[in-house]
């Protein structure tokens, strides 16, 4: 029998090793060279600038600031070129280099070093943060309040609310600073609802001959408008306050049922069927308050945050009698013995975030 | 600005809030345990309703694997309710340890109710009838088992000056028995009691029928003195004629004597479910075809006063408007509907894909646009009565099966 064999080069293997460590060691070598290039350029204007031969310092570090300083340095080749157009008298130089710094250093405090020309042009300009973006993920936890029960059954059984804590919660949120401590946010969230209601359905003779367990989920946006106020800071932590409202838009509702008899044998089986839309039956634009609270961490550009808020839902989710429903509840009714009862939808929510500050350096009038 | 933001606001607001009508909703409820019960009358009372049927009685065994249903008995189901449906006290059962069930409910002036159906003696196996009385509340103040040979069940009852009139059915045997008269032993006949208030017998009318089957459907008092009884006589003897059911009705005289006998129908396998007394006849609905089969339809007969006149009309109710396409549906109860139209309720479809229905005609028999219901879902439904009340709210009573369970069930809303 033929066998076909597929003989490698003993070298193949090893010639690959060699031209990638080759292009690595390349790359590496010549951003070293280009790093310490950049910083012998900035000793070197240093040393012209202390030299007197500040004209000479510009040319020294410009290609430098695009690329190949360190944080540190690109700090430090701002300051001295902008100090080198102070000398030279250079105003609109120095401004616009300014300009530049501030844009690349929004959050830069003077240090004493600073040289006081320095730190004279930098207090005629005034850095504001313009816009905050923030980012928040985290969990709901969903509450029904003001239930009003209908139930099916003609005696009514026990009924159980519940819901898990693991629901998707998601949001983007724009922040305008009004004061030093207080912000007015307009948000757009992805909220994820689920509860569960099993109710005990009643026979004769007080026994119970079957429960109905009927899980629904809501996913939704919600755009709520709110107000945040830093309460206390301490070190870089902020602890703020949210009050705020909205409306929440029903994305989709959808419910899985299911009838169990708790009785075995006598023809009690098991009632499970797809997946119901509830769409039909639920509003489709809620009104919800919200109130919460959180602390934010200060990182460079932005914070870390982790908050609690709690929503509360102003209207009845609950639409009753549409035709287009009709199936759906019919469903529910005779297969299930379930009917919706009336309650309004809340949730808490725990998250965490990360919030960019976006600032606008601008000259002092 | 910031009165056109709120204007907008308002504007929002007013959009959200969806209207949450209570007119086209249908409001269920179910009543029953394990097995089958299933609801045969619904009668308006005070804040509410008294519902009839049967209730399943299950003997439960409490083990180590879990309950088991260790037996079962079939009784004579009696439900108070508000006016959502909601029980008020409890699920009562009639006739003591008596198999049973109730097949009519009537309401008194008083507010008390009077139940009839009938009990299974448990020596003999044989039926009885059997009639409850039951305080405003729902309780069982009395109960009567009226002892004979033979099968013997009430279909109806009504409320008359010296008490009651019970419609049933026996099937004694009655000499002699001919193609005209008489009744083979085993075979049905339609009987007829005058009871006092007390449910004592003033006498019992001489039975009514052919030599097949007879079963009463319902009586109603003439406008004029008497009564009017519509049923159902099996007439399969005389297959070229007549093949099958056919309608049968008669007159019950203020003295119980029975008058006018009178056979509607041909070769369409009639069945009378329900009718109503009008002023220049009678309209009785009912449901051609094989029972339970796919040729199936909802039927109407509208007879004048003198019952030996041809009809004035009859024919299949058309239910299905808007298509050519007939669908199966029978109809098994008739009341009166806002001034001059009138409800019917049955089952639509057959087998298991059959819906509880209920639909509005006018005083010819045809559907009015836009009143037909037709409600249930996975398992088979059927209505078995239907009253409407003077803000035209429909409520029905029927069953709800899925498997070996069905639920007695109520339903109400408005067209």
């Amino acid at each position: 029998m033929p066998v076909s064999m597929r003989i490698r080069h003993p070298f193949s293997d090893f010639s690959g090793i060699l031209l990638t460590s080759f292009i690595i060691s390349f790359s590496l070598v010549a951003t070293g060279q280009e790093t310490s290039t950049c910083a012998e350029n900035l000793k070197n204007a240093q040393a012209l600038f202390e030299s007197g031969q500040v004209e000479k310092v510009p040319e020294m570090l410009q290609s430098c600031l695009k690329s190949g300083f360190t944080r540190e340095e690109q700090l430090s080749a701002y300051k001295l070129l902008i100090q080198s157009y102070l000398f030279e008298d250079k105003l609109s130089r120095a401004d616009s280099t300014m300009m530049d710094f501030l844009k690349k250093n929004p959050e830069y405090e003077l240090s004493p070093t600073d040289h006081s020309s320095f730190v004279n042009l930098y207090n005629t300009f005034r850095v504001r943060p313009v816009i905050q973006l923030s980012v928040h993920l985290g969990t709901n936890l969903p509450f029904l309040t003001f239930i009003d029960k209908h139930p099916a059954m003609g005696i009514p059984g026990t009924s159980t609310y519940t819901s898990k804590a693991l629901n998707l919660y998601g949001s983007l949120e724009a922040k305008y600073e009004l004061t030093g401590k207080l912000e007015l946010n307009v948000e757009a969230g992805f909220s994820q609802i689920k509860f569960t209601n099993t109710e005990g359905m009643p026979g004769l003779e007080d026994a119970e001959f079957g429960k109905t367990t009927y899980n629904e989920s809501q996913n939704r946006i919600e755009l709520p408008l709110s107000m945040t106020y830093d309460f206390k800071t301490f070190g870089r932590f902020t602890l703020y306050g949210r009050l705020g409202a909205g409306p929440a838009l029903n994305l989709s509702t959808t419910a899985t049922v299911e009838h169990r008899p708790s009785y075995i044998g006598g023809g009690g089986v098991l009632r499970t069927g797809s997946d119901l839309s509830r769409n039909d039956s639920r509003i489709a634009l809620d009104v919800f308050t919200q109130a919460g609270a959180g602390i934010k961490f200060k990182i460079r550009g932005g914070y870390i945050v982790a908050e609690l808020r709690t929503s509360a839902g102003f209207m009845n989710q609950v639409i009753r009698g549409r035709e287009e429903a009709a199936e759906v509840e019919n469903e529910l009714a005779s297969f299930y013995m379930y009917a919706d009862d009336d309650f309004h939808v809340n949730t808490s929510n725990f998250t965490v975030g990360y919030t960019q500050i976006f600032y606008k350096p601008s000259k002092r009038k | 600005m910031k009165r056109k933001y709120l204007i907008l606001l308002f504007t929002v607001l007013l959009l959200s809030c969806e209207r949450n009508s209570d007119t086209d909703v249908i409001l269920f409820k179910f009543y029953g345990d394990a097995y089958e019960d299933i609801g045969y009358s619904i009668s308006k009372s005070e804040g509410g309703y008294f519902i009839t049927g049967q209730l399943t009685q299950v003997k439960r065994d409490i083990t180590a694997s879990g309950t088991l249903i260790a037996g079962s008995t079939k009784k004579m189901g009696i439900i108070r309710t508000d006016s959502e449906g909601n029980v008020i006290g409890k699920l009562q059962l009639a006739g003591g340890k008596l198999p049973g069930s109730g097949t009519r409910v009537i309401t008194m002036a008083d507010g008390t109710a009077v139940a009839a159906g009938f009990v299974i003696d448990t020596v003999t196996s044989q039926k009885d009838i059997f009639i409850v009385r039951l305080d405003a509340d729902g309780n069982i103040s009395s109960e009567k088992i009226f002892k004979s040979d033979g099968n013997q069940y009430s279909t109806d009852i009504i409320k008359t000056d010296e008490g009651f009139l019970l419609l049933g059915t026996t099937d004694v045997k009655r000499e002699p028995v001919s193609e005209a008269t008489g009744n083979a032993a085993g075979k049905k006949d339609i009987l007829l009691l005058r009871l006092d208030n007390s449910f004592g017998s003033i006498s019992q009318i001489p039975a009514v029928g052919f030599i097949g089957n007879e079963e009463g459907a319902a009586i109603k008092q003439e406008l004029t003195g008497g009564y009017m009884v519509v049923g159902t006589t099996d007439r399969s003897d005389r297959p070229s004629e007549q093949a099958g059911n056919n309608i049968f009705l008669f007159r019950v005289n203020e003295d119980g004597s029975t008058t006018q006998p009178r056979i509607v129908g041909g070769t369409l396998n009639e069945t009378a479910a329900d009718f109503e007394v009008l002023n220049d006849g009678y309209l009785i609905a009912g449901t051609i075809g094989t029972e339970g089969g796919a040729d199936q339809r909802g039927y109407i007969w509208k007879i004048p006063l003198n019952i030996y006149d041809a009809p004035e009309f009859q024919g299949k109710i058309d239910i299905d408007l808007s298509s050519d396409v007939e669908t199966s549906f029978s109809i098994n109860a008739m009341c009166r509907y806002k001034t001059n139209s009138f409800l019917l309720a049955g089952q639509h479809g057959t087998g298991l894909s059959s819906r509880m229905l209920v639909l509005a005609v006018d005083a010819f028999g045809t559907m009015m646009e836009g009143h037909k219901k037709i409600a249930g879902g996975t398992g088979t439904q059927e209505v078995f009565d239907v009253i409407s009340d003077e803000e035209n709210n429909v409520i029905a009573v029927g069953k709800n099966s899925y498997e070996n369970n069905s639920m007695i069930t109520f339903m109400k809303f408005r067209f």
